[in-house]
């Protein structure tokens, strides 16, 4: 396996209008994505990783505003304020959105919206009413799926539509913003099951964006935490996962409730900030366990040990 | 299917009832009017003949009965077309209404057909494009142009085409009127029948100031109406799917995001058209054209209200029909059906 | 929707961004002044020169515009200018009445039609449906015909059904907040239902119905200029200073003299244009969807 930079970006901030101003909520981030591996980028609500996911798979909103560096496949999507995903989008990149009954058309069949962006990506003759079958088996749909209307499935297979309609372009990278937030606790595991098993079987490079960092640990191969539009945490998932090195991270697994374990689960006090008002220095400081004098200023990412980084004042030399 | 079936049953029956409504102000409308009502439905007679009509009408109206059965017959009248005498024409009014609304009509028809395809190419241009100056421009022309009074405009334009000796005043030259056979009514439709090209292009002519004058309002509103809309779907979740599907603009703008457009845009239209009624009336009168509006024009100094509950009838059906033509389609068009 | 924009802002930090940001704004608040100043003018002029002021005849008709008569003078030799200013103030005094009128008819008739519910609630979607169906200028010219034509008459017969348009659509703002806490708990408390309406229903569907009520008082200039341009082009003689009137008593003399129908007309067309220019960038400026910026990103 060739080790090559599927995504990368370089001081990365992106913005939204806002009551004619512009709030950034994505801060000067610097993430870097190996090809055929699964990056999960995990955070509250509000912290900037849909965004961030957005950005990724070309679908910021016509009122954001970008700045700094991002290249996927090594087309550059990102300088400054100008963006160009011409090629990009469904050739090389296509997303799982985070509620597949708005997604969907609810206008045509599930086939017909299959077929159509098959048809558009390799022509009338390659048979596309065939490789639409073969989506819907791929992602262990029902054939008779392809006749349905959108309002007619449930809430996972929706879900599985939507992943088999994101795979119908054979993209490069996939995204998937919080895939499973809209299922039930037992079809979570077994969309993200399912979508770790096509991320190996085609190749791909899957970002998995999530909240949920217990089911993040069970499909994924790098993590970056992100807390209020930065990252405070990335590297190997093994790496971070077992020991865990910025305040955060270490609150948010032990917040995961074990099975048989009768400690009480601990609670991270206070909530995230919002956007509008984006503490000095470090941005967790006022709810850090830990904080002193120093995280008064902004910490950078700093490399603690190989494929591990993390921006706390405390592991600065 | 089956629940659209009894969506459209339901919504019909609804319109029944608005028509049955309708028929119960007009009857309203005939104890309103000041002296006796059977004088009134005679169309107000003079001469020798008057107490027979008055005596006629009496009968006709059911004075003599009980209230309950004068409504019945009233609605009965209704529905059989005997809407009264006119008190202007002295004659049927829903025999003189109906040969005059084909003009109407005719006028109508005409200025739609231009007007959709260039409001919707307006109004779809402007809103891919919004935030532009040619949008700027688009939207400031839609709502000048449909806040413009109609009859105004074609004021305008009839001494702008006198100007410029283009007749325009009237349907129809006097020298051809007596050789065109009425089939349909409409002049367009009658001209090509009896294969007159002459007639046709004299008619045509004639027809294109008043329409254009009267497409200005259906253009500036439907190019508005798909604008805001068409804005708004561009951002649904769905139309940003295609595009990370990387479909082509073509199909997300016309296969996905206008696609669950048509039925609000086919009901906006319904609307326009009805409402646009009244504005051909009056531009109607001032182009010397008759039908309608100039009917209308006339009974209105003569307090002929007879005729005047006639027009009103009449395009409360416009807009009834209209619009229940435009909600089954609706219907049938979205397979979320939605039923209330 | 249009009520969450609001929130963030001042209602006077919200109209100078307005401002600030659309020239539509800025051209209608300019032409509506203008007209309100034409407006007060009217209505003081007979103060000064005595109420005939506008019904003067000063002995030379079909004059065309100069520096003696601005605007000309008509068929009974009266100062056209003067007349137009007095239609001014005629016109702003209609309009405020029709929008007021059928406003509070509207609001009131929705608000309680989603509040009961029932059979209340089916009989008066009923009687608004058939409102909405029946051509309002052609209910006011009846009425007209019935009642005469006196400026308040036609403003009143517009109300007979212009109110169904506010009213349906307050009806469905209502029923949207409907089942919303504030007012369960309150009919739970055992309020009677009218103090609930006024106290939590209406204050909560007021915005959105007046913004929708500001942006079509140019259709109801236009509405009332319709009437009385069909009830102008059949009489034999006007009296009142109306647009409506003036415009279409006036067709008979557009090829000889342009200025007696032309200019009433124009004034119909600045006054209902003002108002939608203002309507149009307030709603703009209010629609989420609308305001931010666009371009096409695929």
């Amino acid at each position: 396996m060739v080790l090559e930079a599927s995504i990368k970006s370089i001081d990365l901030s992106i913005g939204y209008e806002y009551d004619y101003e512009v709030l950034w909520v994505v801060n000067s981030i610097n993430i870097f994505v190996w090809r055929n591996t699964t990056y999960c980028i995990i955070g509250e609500s509000g912290c900037g990783k849909s965004t961030l996911g957005n950005a990724i798979a070309g679908l910021l909103p016509t009122y954001a505003y970008t700045n700094g560096y991002l290249e996927v496949e090594e087309r550059v999507v990102v300088r400054g304020d100008e963006t160009n995903y011409n090629g990009v989008r469904g050739r090389i990149v296509t997303r799982i959105p985070q509620d597949p009954s708005s997604a969907l058309n609810p206008y045509v069949t599930i086939g017909e919206q299959l077929v159509k962006v098959i048809k558009h990506h390799y022509g009338a003759g390659g048979n596309p009413l065939g490789k639409a079958r073969e989506l819907l088996k791929l992602v262990k749909l029902p054939l008779e799926v392809i006749d349905y209307y959108p309002h007619e499935l449930s809430g996972g297979m929706k879900q599985r539509a939507a992943i088999a309609l994101a795979l119908a372009p054979t993209p490069k990278v996939i995204v998937a913003d919080e895939p499973t937030s809209s299922l039930d606790a037992y079809l979570r595991g077994v969309v993200a099951g399912l979508l770790k098993r096509v991320q190996r079987e085609l190749n791909l490079t899957l970002v998995f964006i999530t909240h949920d960092i217990a089911l993040a640990s069970t499909i994924c191969d790098y993590i970056a935490v992100m807390y209020a539009g930065t990252i405070v945490e990335e590297g190997a998932a093994c790496k971070v996962l077992r020991n865990p090195l910025h305040p955060y991270t270490q609150l948010l697994l032990k917040a995961i409730p074990k099975l048989g374990s009768r400690e009480i689960l601990s609670t991270i006090p206070g909530s995230p900030p919002s956007p509008t008002s984006y503490p000095e220095g470090c941005r967790f400081r006022p709810r850090c366990p830990v904080g002193f004098n120093e995280c008064y200023k902004a910490p950078k990412l700093i490399e603690f040990e190989p494929q591990h980084k993390v921006s706390c004042w405390r592991y600065a030399q | 299917m089956g629940v659209t079936l009894s969506y459209v049953v339901k919504r019909i029956i609804f319109s029944i009832a608005i028509v049955l409504g309708i028929s119960i102000i007009t009857y309203v409308f005939i104890y309103l009017a000041p002296g006796d009502p059977a004088y009134v439905w005679a169309g107000r007679p003079r001469g020798p003949l008057a107490s027979e009509a008055i005596a006629k009408a009496r009968v006709e109206l059911g004075l003599d009965q009980p209230i309950y059965v004068q409504f019945l017959l009233h609605v009965l009248r209704f529905f059989s077309g005997n809407w009264g005498l006119s008190i202007r024409f002295k004659q049927s009014v829903f025999s003189l209404v109906m040969r005059n609304f084909a003009s109407t009509l005719e006028l109508l028809l005409v200025s739609f057909i231009t007007s959709i395809p260039v409001g919707l190419f307006l109004g779809i241009y402007s809103s891919l494009y919004r935030g532009s100056r040619v949008d700027a421009a688009i939207n400031s022309l839609s709502i000048v142009l449909s806040n413009t009074p109609r009859f105004w405009i074609g004021l305008a334009m009839l001494l702008a085409f006198t100007s410029l000796n283009v007749p325009t005043y009237g349907r129809i030259s006097d020298s051809f009127r007596g050789e065109l056979v009425e089939r349909v009514g409409l002049y367009l439709v009658d001209s090509l029948l009896q294969g007159r090209l002459d007639i046709f292009l004299d008619v045509f002519t004639r027809i294109i100031p008043p329409a254009l004058a009267l497409s200005l309002y259906p253009i500036g509103a439907i190019a508005r109406v798909t604008r805001i809309s068409l804005s708004e779907a561009l951002q649904e979740e769905f139309v940003r799917e295609a595009v990370s599907l990387g479909l082509p603009r073509k199909t997300v703008v016309y296969g996905y995001a206008l696609r669950g457009l048509i039925p609000s845009l086919v009901q906006a239209t319904g609307l326009f058209f009805s409402y646009s009624l009244i504005d051909a009336m009056a531009v109607e009168y001032v182009f010397g054209r008759e039908g309608l509006g100039s009917l209308l024009v006339k009974a209105i100094p003569a307090n002929d209200f007879p005729l005047i509950t006639a027009a009103l009838v009449i395009v409360t059906l416009v807009y009834v029909v209209t619009n229940t033509a435009a909600d089954i389609v609706q219907a049938l068009v979205n397979p979320r059906v939605t039923m209330q | 929707m249009i009520k969450g924009a609001l929130k963030s802002m001042s209602i006077q930090a919200f109209l100078i961004t307005v401002w600030r940001k659309r020239s539509a704004f800025r051209a209608g608040l300019i032409i509506t002044a203008a007209i309100l100043l034409a407006g007060i003018a009217g209505s003081l002029l007979p103060l000064i020169y005595g109420w005939d002021i506008g019904f003067r005849v000063v002995g030379e008709s079909f004059q065309s515009p100069s520096l003696r008569h601005v605007f000309g003078t008509d068929d009974l030799g009266r100062d056209m200018f003067t007349r137009v200013l007095m239609g001014a103030s005629r016109a702003l005094v209609q309009t405020t009445i029709v929008i007021i009128l059928s406003l509070s008819i509207g609001l009131f008739l929705g608000a309680v039609a989603a509040y009961y519910r029932g059979f209340v609630e089916r009989a008066l979607s009923y009687v608004t449906e058939l409102f909405l169906a029946i051509p309002s200028i052609l209910l006011a010219l009846v009425f007209i015909i019935l009642f005469g034509r006196g400026a308040l008459t036609v403003s009143l017969a517009l109300v007979v059904s212009w109110w169904s348009w506010y009213g349906r659509f307050a009806y469905l703002q209502a029923r949207a907040i409907r089942d919303l806490d504030f007012i369960v708990l309150a009919k739970h408390y055992g309020l009677p239902g009218t103090y609930i309406i006024l106290r939590h229903v209406l204050p909560n569907i007021m915005s959105p119905v007046f913004i929708q009520a500001l942006t079509d008082a140019g259709s109801v200039v236009i509405e009332l200029a319709t009437i009385n341009f069909l009830v102008g082009v059949g009489t034999t003689s006007i009296e009142e200073p109306d647009w409506g009137l003036m415009l279409g008593y006036g067709v008979r003399y557009m090829f000889n003299y342009w200025w007696i129908p032309f200019l009433p007309g124009l004034f119909i067309v600045l006054m209902a244009l003002g108002f939608a220019l203002i309507g149009d960038s307030i709603y703009e400026e209010m629609h989420p969807q609308l305001k931010r910026r666009w371009k096409l990103w695929f």
